[in-house]
């Protein structure tokens, strides 16, 4: 009797590994306990029914989490429905703002905003992901998530300096 | 220009969880991996002889014997003259060292086996009806198991009980008709001798694990028919049928093994063996 590594006996071995890999990643960016377990527990379950040649890697985990996040985002927008007066309007197309941001301030912002707001922030800054790769996590064109970012700075700037600034918003 | 969402760069920093969500977790995940269907091939059916299973029926009936032996080639040879056994390759060892037609299943092996060491001797698989329950128990009874894994003939873990005697569990598929407490036919394996220091613990955890049941020192309602011996030994000691016990022992001594004088016993005939390579066993001629 030999041993013969089996494809989901990879995603167990990696679990213990992963796991503060994907709940970290998860509860930094939606700050929320009970949100970040659902989305670790469909991060591994998806995991688990993956195709066989997939990577079994800790940056494979957080990639899946990465398209919960933004999965839930996406229905948290549309019970909101906030998509439609999103969409209807044209972004400007620069938005010059220097400052130093105070980074604590800005996570509770971030918590704030819109779903689709905090989606698209989240996954360009936060993560890092180009606007390309963003777009494609978030399933829109990169023209449609250019136009969402440059909004979504947008509205997370008039909260900052809301609350930073006492309310000025020019 | 700079940008100032920049600075909301986050590297991911591990975070544990509260640990009762992890443990809950793992064994949902655990569970997800035993119900994913195998993407390979189906589980194929148990082995048959005669409708006969060739790997158990019931929880705690022996569906596999792994016999470690330093030198293969000479077991296969020894065996072959003694017993009639014949050699095929198996579902996953792939060098021709599964014995056809014995029941239970039994193949020869040099590897290590569950606790990671090389064993000389038997080690026994079991079938349970689930694994997962299983090496809760296991675990729960002092002993050792390492985590299901899926295998071309069903589910297996690794497990040691807690006085160091190897062992596998195995998940199945559904199977044929129970075999015969002490096998049928000649070469089959009659009886084992689980042997532990403490024959009282090695009871209590078997009966615990598998469900096992004595009477008269003997397991009932699981198959083949195993007894628990104390003394120095640790592991499995194999029996096995043969048709004329007086004739074995000359094949025996022939093959380079060593075979005491038959001796009359309640249940059978019976000879005190050893093969070419030091791996003691017993030979029972029944009267039936």
């Amino acid at each position: 009797m030999s041993i013969v590594p089996e494809r989901g006996a990879d995603v167990l071995a990696l679990y213990d590994r992963a796991l503060p890999e994907v709940y970290g990643y998860l509860i930094v960016r939606c700050s929320d306990r009970a949100l970040a377990q659902d989305l670790t527990a469909e991060t591994f379950l998806a995991a688990v029914a993956a195709p066989d040649d997939a990577p079994r890697t800790i940056a494979w985990l957080i990639g899946i989490a990465r398209h919960k996040l933004a999965d839930h985002w996406r229905w948290q927008a549309r019970q909101q429905r906030l998509l439609e007066s999103v969409a209807g309007s044209a972004a400007p197309d620069t938005d010059a703002w220097d400052v130093a941001l105070d980074v604590l301030r800005a996570h509770e912002i971030l918590t704030g905003l819109a779903p689709q707001h905090r989606a698209a922030l989240t996954l360009r800054y936060l993560d890092g992901l180009s606007v390309a790769e963003t777009a494609a996590v978030l399933e829109r064109t990169v023209h449609a998530t250019e136009t969402l970012l440059v909004r979504a700075r947008r509205a997370f700037r008039h909260d900052y300096e809301g609350t930073t600034q006492g309310g000025s918003d020019d | 220009m700079t940008d100032p969402l920049d600075a909301l760069r986050s590297p991911i920093a591990p975070v544990d969880p509260d640990p009762e969500f992890a443990a809950a977790l793992r064994e949902r995940v655990l569970h997800a991996l035993l119900a994913a269907p195998p993407q390979e091939e189906a589980m194929t059916d148990v082995l048959l002889r005669d409708g006969l299973s060739r790997n158990g029926t019931r929880t705690g009936d022996v569906s596999y014997i792994s016999v470690g032996l330093p030198d293969l080639a000479r077991g296969r040879a020894f065996y072959g003259a003694v017993l009639g056994w014949t050699f095929a390759p198996g579902q996953v060892e792939q060098a021709g060292n599964q014995v056809n037609d014995v029941i239970p299943q039994v193949g020869l092996w040099s590897g290590p086996q569950p606790g990671g060491r090389l064993v000389h001797g038997a080690v026994l698989a079991y079938r349970v009806d689930d694994l997962t329950a299983a090496v809760a128990a296991v675990r729960g009874h002092g002993g050792t198991a390492g985590e299901p894994r899926r295998e071309p003939y069903g589910l297996v873990a690794d497990c040691v009980d807690d006085q160091g005697i190897d062992f596998y569990l195995h998940e199945l598929p559904p199977p044929g008709r129970p075999a015969p407490d002490n096998g049928a036919v000649a070469g089959d394996v009659s009886y084992i001798t689980l042997f532990a220091p403490d024959v009282g613990a090695a009871r209590a955890f078997y009966g615990a694990a598998l469900g096992w049941r004595f009477e008269h020192g003997s397991t009932v309602g699981t198959a083949p028919m195993i007894g628990i011996g104390g003394g120095d030994d640790l592991g499995a000691m194999l029996c096995f049928r043969v048709d004329d016990l007086e004739a074995a022992v000359v094949r025996v001594r022939d093959a380079g093994g060593t075979a005491g004088e038959p001796a009359t016993r309640p249940y059978a005939l019976e000879a005190d063996c050893t093969d070419d390579q030091g791996t003691r066993f017993y030979l029972h001629q029944f009267a039936s």
